[in-house]
């Protein structure tokens, strides 16, 4: 019996070996395959993470790992070495430098770096843009478009506006009805997004006002209802007349029957309409980024992936997503940064 | 390690006693790398600890630990940044707290219908049902609140899309397994003669079974209790998913308990910087509770273990003074729980001596009250059972009609009518076979050694509470020290190798306690027999005892795995979400099937969520395959039993 057994240990054994060195020595095969198909790792902003999987989706010369976890961990995995490409819904700050321990006054006001940090140069490439929708009920007829001085009295906790016709310059058309808010939480790029467009000096010590959501405040007449889930944000304003709310214009390019969208200006006149067409001129539309370590080389397969993201093909895809290509707010980007690879 | 130095100085008595084997290399080698294995718990434990800290350094350069511990505000964005952790740890213990106050009567409940008034039949179906509630991993759970529970309380209670009480309620159906299983050991423990008594003097077994076994076995509950609270403490990803990213004092509406934070680092859009170092900080806080709680529940259950054999002085004597103090604690609540229930037992009695003036209950009245008690522990078990027919019933409406041949082999493209899971699958199952080639040696290792080798040292005492602290760790806990450690620190990147690692320490615990297991059912006489005729220590263990402990050791391996499976938190800080093809090697970045659930029951498109159901009927499946080999396993091996 024992020796039936020792059989067995030693089949167990044999078994497990074969499986260990079977998956290191596919490990290593598959690092000596990788002349034909070369992985790479993307990380980085849950903006871009839909965009990022559709284009791994499609490209051939590589096989990508894509995941999230947000415009920081992208770039800081870049610079860490972690990842081959990091995704950023926002630039390259000195934050990002200082982190890893580099010096932050090396990052330039554009988002671009005058030198590597750890051996990594992070260079910027923008992929597609990234608009905002403010949306309202469509029996309100009282805002269909809003400046960024009426957007702030509605959002932030500065003097604010509790009713609608408390709204400056709507006294006259809109009703004596409370403001209901329905928007993304502070975990979500866009919320961070949007109070970056209305807030003046956000996140420097000089901001003005605090948003509704962190209003320090304990009974606001006015509730901020956030919700990381769209749909939710969607329900709300389409239920409620006297909602409104704000998310993705993809979201609301599929949805345009639910609600309305407001026409927004920067200033205090020049109101814009979102469209794809329009995006050059409507002020909440921002660009979303790729970044790489150092200038790829051509034959490299990072350059060739940077090659099909700016192609027509790969620009394809960015509506399919819900963003915006690149050629709809400047022919030039890509034609710019094709030049480089 | 002292007494390997010591056998090492005996050398010199070679020369004079012929029998005496030579210095035996292969022998000694063996042991020391056993020694190892048993010892890396320690390097594992102190990686814990330096991922916590170092991650949490950045942060407290910054903010005061004092501010942190006791401020009141919770706003973590860029430009307002208050970090005062209680909101977090307040929602943390209403959370873990209500779903206490649900799930410990329950389980109470449904261990003392177990342990005394089930029949062996009836205990034969129940114990396999509440394994498999045990079994579910928690990325299930928390779909099922999303998408089944949470709707429920947003159409009738008009709750927030998320909220608490839905992730209250799965974690309250989580912790009853935990609670079940420990409070029927300790109630079985309680000696029969004690039953015998009350039985014997006219009591009926529901009065034996409230007023003698249950005070009697009252720490172990106290126990299970503790490591249920635990659970719900270190619970992540149903509260990730369901509970929402917003402090809260409402049921109905959002509340962000410390887990759930620490997971929105890992997948939300945090700011640069501080947002994100605050992470490690609320780990170390939340790491120290859960695993205060546990270890306390832990060695409560070792002590009515040990119970049984007489004590010295000298032993208890020995018990470190913290845990003491903390026995002194929770004693003292549990005697004041006793003292307010027996006021208002007082109350109840006075009120019946007026209604009955004086009379005593007619041994009918006490039957009926039998009935009806029965009647009521007994139904928390049909609620337990209920829950799991929903939750399977769910899940298999929602994903069967996504599984096809597609499904299986394709990979998780952007349209859901061809997307698959087939490199999903394919990265789980390396996960696993990497996480078995390290976790095996070690575990396995480290069980031989503690158990054949080890004398009763203090060093061997640390390494045994060390492994079976390492179970108290939680899940996301083990997310950080992936994402730092063996990611950043180690530089091995978001990859198979990083996750499998983390994974191995966190099955270790289990397959320490299961190959010791094993290895204490094989009887001492064969070792006594081995060692009689000249085997030396390996060989008895290589030759004798290994051979029979096989299959209980290979049981807790395939268990084990089937933990490692189900996990999503540990792995969520380096887990991709789209590959095209399975891993090519150890280096690259992989998908996994909780975290592909977890992709898609959050994507806005409901297609995707039937996707999601169906990748969990993939995994239900594999689990189930997993533990149906652990049972033949066991079963074949104890009908081949020869002693």
């Amino acid at each position: 019996m024992i020796r039936r057994y020792n059989k067995k240990i030693k089949m167990s054994l044999v078994i497990v070996t074969v499986l260990a060195s079977g998956v290191v020595l596919s490990g290593c095969l598959g690092g000596e395959d990788s002349g034909s198909i070369p992985s790479l790792i993307q990380t980085g902003s849950s903006t871009v993470l839909p965009l990022a999987i559709a284009w791994a989706e499609e490209f051939d010369g590589a096989e990508i790992s894509v995941s999230g976890g947000g415009s920081s961990h992208g770039i800081n995995a870049l610079l860490n070495g972690d990842a081959d490409l990091g995704d950023a819904s926002r630039l390259l700050k000195g934050s990002d430098y200082s982190k890893v321990g580099c010096d932050e006054s090396l990052v330039n006001s554009d988002g671009t770096a005058s030198a590597a940090c750890n051996g990594v140069l992070p260079i910027k490439w923008v992929v597609a843009y990234d608009m905002l929708a403010v949306v309202v009920n469509p029996q309100n007829t009282w805002a269909t478009q809003l400046n960024y001085t009426q957007l702030y009295k509605i959002f932030t906790d500065d003097d604010p506006a509790d009713y609608w016709d408390e709204v400056p310059g709507l006294s006259d058309t809109a009703p004596h009805q409370l403001i209901e808010i329905y928007a993304p939480d502070e975990a979500s790029g866009t919320y961070d997004y949007f109070f970056e467009e209305i807030i003046p000096d956000w996140g420097k010590d000089t901001q003005a006002g605090n948003t509704r959501l962190e209003t320090t405040e304990s009974n606001p007449l006015v509730i901020y209802n956030p919700s990381a889930d769209d749909n939710v944000i969607l329900n709300a304003v389409k239920d409620q007349q006297y909602a409104i709310g704000y998310f993705g214009f993809a979201y609301y390019a599929e949805n345009t029957n639910d609600v309305s969208v407001v026409a927004i200006a920067d200033g205090d006149s020049n109101y814009e309409e979102p469209s794809f067409s329009n995006v050059a001129n409507y002020p909440m539309a921002r660009p979303l980024h790729i970044y790489t370590n150092g200038k790829p080389e051509s034959g490299n397969v990072i350059n060739d992936y940077l090659k099909y993201v700016l192609s027509d093909v790969g620009q394809d895809i960015v509506p399919e997503v819900g963003y915006v290509r690149l050629s709809l707010v400047d022919a030039d980007l890509i034609t710019d940064q094709l030049a480089l690879l | 390690m002292t007494h390997l130095w010591n056998r090492k100085k005996s050398k010199g008595a070679v020369q004079k006693n012929p029998f005496h084997q030579r210095f035996n290399f292969s022998e000694k080698t063996i042991v020391i790398l056993l020694f190892i294995a048993a010892s890396l718990a320690i390097f594992f434990s102190a990686a814990i600890l330096y991922t916590l800290i170092d991650g949490a350094i950045p942060f407290f350069q910054k903010v005061s630990i004092i501010d942190f511990l006791t401020g009141l505000t919770w706003i973590p964005t860029e430009s307002v940044q208050l970090f005062g952790v209680l909101p977090l740890v307040i929602n943390t213990l209403i959370i873990a707290g209500v779903a206490l106050l649900i799930g410990a009567p329950l389980g109470v409940a449904a261990s003392i219908y177990l342990s005394e008034f089930a029949s062996d039949r009836v205990r034969s179906i129940v114990k396999p049902i509440i394994e498999l509630l045990a079994g579910i991993p928690s990325i299930v759970f928390a779909f099922f609140a999303l998408m089944f529970i949470s709707p429920y309380f947003v159409d009738n209670f008009g709750a927030s899309y998320f909220n608490a009480i839905s992730a209250i309620i799965v974690i309250a159906i989580m912790i009853m397994p935990i609670i079940i299983s420990i409070s029927d050991d300790a109630m079985k423990a309680v000696p029969n003669h004690l039953r015998e008594t009350s039985l014997a003097l006219g009591a009926t077994k529901w009065e034996t079974a409230t007023k003698i076994v249950m005070p009697a076995a009252s720490s172990g509950i106290m126990a299970s209790i503790l490591l249920g609270l635990a659970r719900g403490i270190g619970e992540t990803m149903v509260v990730l998913m369901v509970a929402g990213g917003r402090v809260g004092y409402d049921l109905l509406q959002p509340m962000l308990p410390m887990s759930g934070y620490i997971g929105r680092v890992a997948t939300g859009d945090m700011p640069p910087g501080l947002s994100h170092s605050a992470g490690f900080a609320v780990g170390i806080v939340l790491f120290v509770m859960a695993y205060g709680i546990n270890s306390l529940g832990a060695r409560i259950v070792l002590r009515i273990k040990t119970s049984t054999s007489v004590k010295s002085a000298k032993v208890a004597k020995k018990r470190n003074i913290i845990f003491r103090i903390l026995l002194r604690i929770s004693e003292g609540i549990l005697f004041v729980f006793l003292k307010i229930g027996g006021a208002i037992k007082s109350v109840f009695n006075k009120i019946r001596n007026l209604i009955r003036k004086g009379k005593l209950p007619s041994l009918r009245e006490r039957y009926w009250k039998q009935r009806l008690g029965i009647g009521v522990i007994g139904s928390s078990i049909i609620i337990a059972f209920i829950f799991l027919i929903i939750l399977l019933w769910f899940v298999f409406s929602e994903g069967l009609s996504g599984l096809s041949p597609t499904f299986l082999t394709s990979y998780p493209s952007r349209f859901p009518e061809k997307a698959g899971i087939f490199p999903v699958i394919m990265g789980s199952v390396y996960l696993m076979l990497l996480t078995m080639i390290f976790a095996a040696p070690i575990g396995i290792g480290a069980a031989i050694y503690l158990n054949e080798f080890a004398k009763d040292t203090r060093y061997t005492r640390f390494l045994r509470r060390i492994i079976q602290n390492l179970a108290g760790v939680p899940s996301i806990v083990f997310g950080l020290l992936g994402y730092l450690f063996f990611a950043h620190v180690l530089g091995f990147g978001m990859s198979l190798l990083s996750a499998s690692l983390v994974l191995t320490i966190m099955v270790l615990p289990i397959i320490v306690v299961a190959t010791e297991e094993a290895l204490k059912s094989v009887p001492d006489s064969f070792r006594e027999a081995a060692r009689g005729v000249g085997s030396t220590r390996w060989q008895t263990v290589r030759h004798h005892v290994l051979p029979n402990a096989i299959p209980g050791i290979s049981t807790g391996l395939i268990l084990s795995l089937s933990r490692a499976i189900g996990e999503t938190a540990p792995v969520l800080f380096i887990v991709s979400f789209f590959t095209k093809t399975p891993p090519s090697g150890i280096m690259d970045g992989f998908t996994a099937l909780p975290s592909q659930i977890f992709y898609w029951a959050q994507h806005a498109k409901p297609e995707f969520h039937t996707l999601a159901a169906s990748t969990i009927i993939v995994l239900l499946f594999i689990l189930l395959g997993m533990n149906t080999i652990a049972i033949i396993i066991r079963q074949r091996a104890q009908s081949k039993r020869d002693w």
